[in-house]
């Protein structure tokens, strides 16, 4: 797929016009795909996860409405506070940010991140009823 | 077990003793005599219902037939059977065909190890078949009181002693006392935790012995308490029951000190213009009157100060009594009795008694008055020689009626407890009552205007209703009820709604029970369990591309602790999802979360420390 894009993106350019919004978001991804470390995108792909995750979660909640409320609330808010603990360690794992984390290695990062899901799995699964 | 049957019997006898408190008088009344005596005019089927019969009817001093004898004749040679045909030998001349009756008893007496029971039983065989029983039986009896330390037991080789002792030993009658005060009191009344038929075989036993050494075993106050407790059993249904009740009364009337009771004979506490003497019987608790008794009244008054009775002793003697109202004037007299008594008997517990004079009342001036209220003249005026009068009112009527209620015993205009004027629809059978006030000049008066009064009192119902005046007090001889007159109320047409007065069940309320929240079908339910678990289906293969380095684990005792941790905190989690406590789960969590803290640093720090080599 990475070699499909790379064609496509080929022959915009040499269509030589200003670019559109799909131009942009190709080239966003072919970048994405080629700068970022291999580390950051197994994180990346974790988010995704979680993303896609809570949404599911959300379209039941809209379709069969709120009752029980606390296990919605609950599995719902699971996914956020993961998908925030993500993107905390992804940030502070991330090489470019080197200097503001100075104290903080990566290990120490992902200790904080294990750490952070126990408390938060332990609590969820009080609160889900 | 055993425990919680001495707690329910505790609290048997005390609700038992409740009751009591309030009415128990220490003595069978005529109609209690009667019903206990009806239990024992059973069919006889066994020897022990004949024992029974018979000695219950012997201490009612009631004749037994003698077709009882032939129950005797199935006697078995057992101890019991010997002991219940004994009774009747003694009691009704019954002969027992059996051989060997003397050897036998004679040696179950003797034998090693007889029970007090056994013992007491052969000891009043014998001697009720007329056999000599030696007093050297005693020390057998007292070597087994030793070690059969119960109450039941003590009355029972009371019993035994005093059949065969001339002489009793003192310390035997001293140890009445000590037993009896094994018996719990409450309230009033005291028995002892095995129940009634414990507490009466006791009494009999102490009294009988009390008899026989000619000293009082129990004191005075224990008598009346132990009386208190038998007697609150007369009211039981069951033949045993009432068998022992008998029993206890039995040995109440025999002893040192015997409590006696107040009876109002005739309900002649009542003085009207018909029945002018109080007649009062003083009895025992078999409810015969007590010989040699004589009673004085210390005082007759009401609160008023008038007194029915005048101060003095009542005519009458050896239990029975009388005495002659001075005048009547009605009201309700607090009578104050004093009592005159042979020795051995102890003075009633009651000896106050109230006495109400009853005298009827007259209606004496009399006037019916309807008034037109729009124009203020009178309608019907009218003194009610004429009564039931036919009256008609409407909405702008008002009706006066005032009256005085005369007594004929000097105290002229009265007022008393419940005067009520009721209007009853003749259709409908509705009541509508008015109270009727009196003045300071004991004037009763009702004043109705129909305007409030139709809607308000009578639910503007019109119709024909019947005009009563009622008339009752505790010092009347019956209610006074007069017909006044029938009255038609028309009103309008109301627009209002009729209400409906009469006294109806109201429609029934079901409990409504929460709904249960309503639930989406189970299929789509499903297919989003389904749908949750399908991005991390995507993250695996997104990770297996993007190659994550699973290889390049290392193997060693932190790498396991800390993954077997984590991997033992998720399956801790997953237990208290299915139910465990939060209390169980932080205990195991605890663990959990050291080992792989320690594992965790462990790993990460070597991690750390590759990298920074490299």
């Amino acid at each position: 797929t990475t070699l499909l894009y790379t064609i496509k993106f080929e022959r915009m350019v040499a269509a030589n016009t200003n670019p559109t919004m799909a131009e942009v978001l190709v080239k966003l991804f072919n970048e994405y795909c080629a700068k970022t470390p291999q580390k950051l995108k197994l994180i990346d792909a974790y988010l995704g996860y979680i993303m896609f995750t809570g949404i599911f979660q959300f379209i039941y909640c809209c379709l069969v409405g709120t009752f029980p409320f606390n296990a919605f609330l609950s599995g719902f808010i699971s996914t956020v506070a993961s998908f925030i603990l993500g993107v905390c360690l992804r940030i502070q794992t991330n090489p470019a940010n080197v200097t503001v984390f100075k104290d903080i290695s990566v290990e120490r990062a992902f200790a904080d991140f294990v750490f952070a899901h126990c408390v938060l799995h332990l609590v969820v699964l009080n609160f889900i009823g | 077990l055993q425990h919680y049957f001495i707690q329910s019997n505790l609290r048997m006898r005390s609700v038992l003793v409740a009751l009591a408190a309030i009415t128990v008088a220490l003595s069978l009344s005529p109609s209690d005599r009667l019903r206990i005596s009806s239990y024992f005019d059973v069919s006889i089927d066994s020897l022990k219902t004949a024992y029974q019969v018979t000695v219950a009817k012997s201490i009612l001093k009631e004749d037994v037939p003698k077709s009882i004898c032939d129950h005797a004749e199935n006697v078995q040679l057992t101890v019991s059977d010997l002991y219940f045909a004994s009774h009747l030998s003694k009691i009704l001349g019954c002969q027992i065909k059996l051989d060997g009756v003397e050897e036998f008893l004679r040696a179950e007496m003797a034998a090693e190890g007889a029970s007090v029971n056994t013992m007491f039983k052969c000891i009043t065989a014998l001697i009720n078949l007329d056999f000599e029983v030696d007093s050297s039986q005693n020390e057998q009896i007292a070597q087994r009181l030793k070690t059969e330390d119960t109450v039941l037991a003590y009355g029972l080789a009371y019993l035994s002693t005093a059949s065969i002792s001339e002489e009793i030993p003192k310390d035997l009658v001293e140890s009445i006392e000590d037993i009896a005060h094994r018996a719990d009191t409450v309230g009033k009344a005291m028995s002892f935790e095995g129940g009634l038929m414990e507490t009466a075989m006791f009494l009999k036993g102490a009294t009988v012995l009390s008899q026989k050494a000619e000293v009082a075993g129990l004191s005075a106050k224990m008598t009346q308490s132990f009386a208190h407790y038998i007697l609150s059993n007369k009211e039981k249904s069951e033949k045993s029951d009432l068998f022992y009740t008998l029993i206890g009364i039995d040995a109440l009337a025999n002893s040192q000190h015997v409590p006696t009771s107040l009876l109002v004979v005739d309900n002649s506490a009542v003085i009207s213009e018909e029945s002018q003497n109080l007649k009062l019987s003083l009895v025992d608790p078999l409810g015969s009157p007590v010989a040699g008794s004589s009673a004085k009244i210390v005082s007759a008054s009401r609160a008023s100060g008038e007194s029915i009775f005048s101060s003095g002793p009542m005519t009458g003697s050896d239990g029975s009594f009388e005495a002659s109202a001075t005048g009547l004037v009605r009201g309700i007299y607090k009578t104050e009795l004093s009592f005159d008594l042979p020795a051995g008997y102890l003075s009633p517990d009651k000896t106050v008694i109230q006495v109400k004079c009853v005298v009827p009342v007259i209606l004496k001036d009399t006037a019916f008055k309807l008034i037109d209220v729009e124009d203020n003249r009178v309608i019907t005026t009218d003194d009610l020689s004429n009564a039931p009068l036919q009256v008609k009112v409407d909405m702008a009527t008002r009706l006066i009626f005032d009256f005085n209620l005369w007594s004929n015993d000097g105290s002229d205009e009265v007022t008393l407890h419940q005067v009520f004027v009721r209007f009853t629809n003749v259709a409908t059978k509705q009541h509508v009552y008015f109270i009727a006030q009196a003045d300071l000049k004991k004037r009763y008066s009702i004043d109705l205007n129909f305007r409030t009064a139709a809607s308000k009192s009578f639910g503007s119902m019109g119709g024909d209703y019947k005009v009563e005046l009622i008339v009752g007090d505790a010092t009347l001889p019956q209610a006074m009820t007069t017909d006044i007159a029938t009255m038609t109320l028309e009103l309008p047409e109301s627009k209002e709604q009729i209400v409906d007065l009469s006294k109806k069940a109201k429609p029934e309320i079901t409990h409504m029970f929460r709904e249960p929240e309503k639930r989406p079908p189970q299929s789509i339910s499903l297919l989003f369990t389904g749908l949750v678990f399908l991005p991390a289906l995507i993250l695996f293969i997104a990770w297996a591309k993007l190659g994550a380095n699973i290889s390049k684990m290392k193997l060693s005792v932190s790498s396991v602790g800390f993954h077997g941790g984590l991997l033992a905190i998720i399956l801790i989690y997953i237990n208290f999802f299915i139910g465990v406590n939060m209390f169980t789960t932080v205990k195991h969590l605890a663990v959990a979360a050291a080992i792989t803290f320690l594992c965790g640093q462990r790993l990460l720090s070597s991690i750390a420390a590759d990298k920074k080599e490299k």
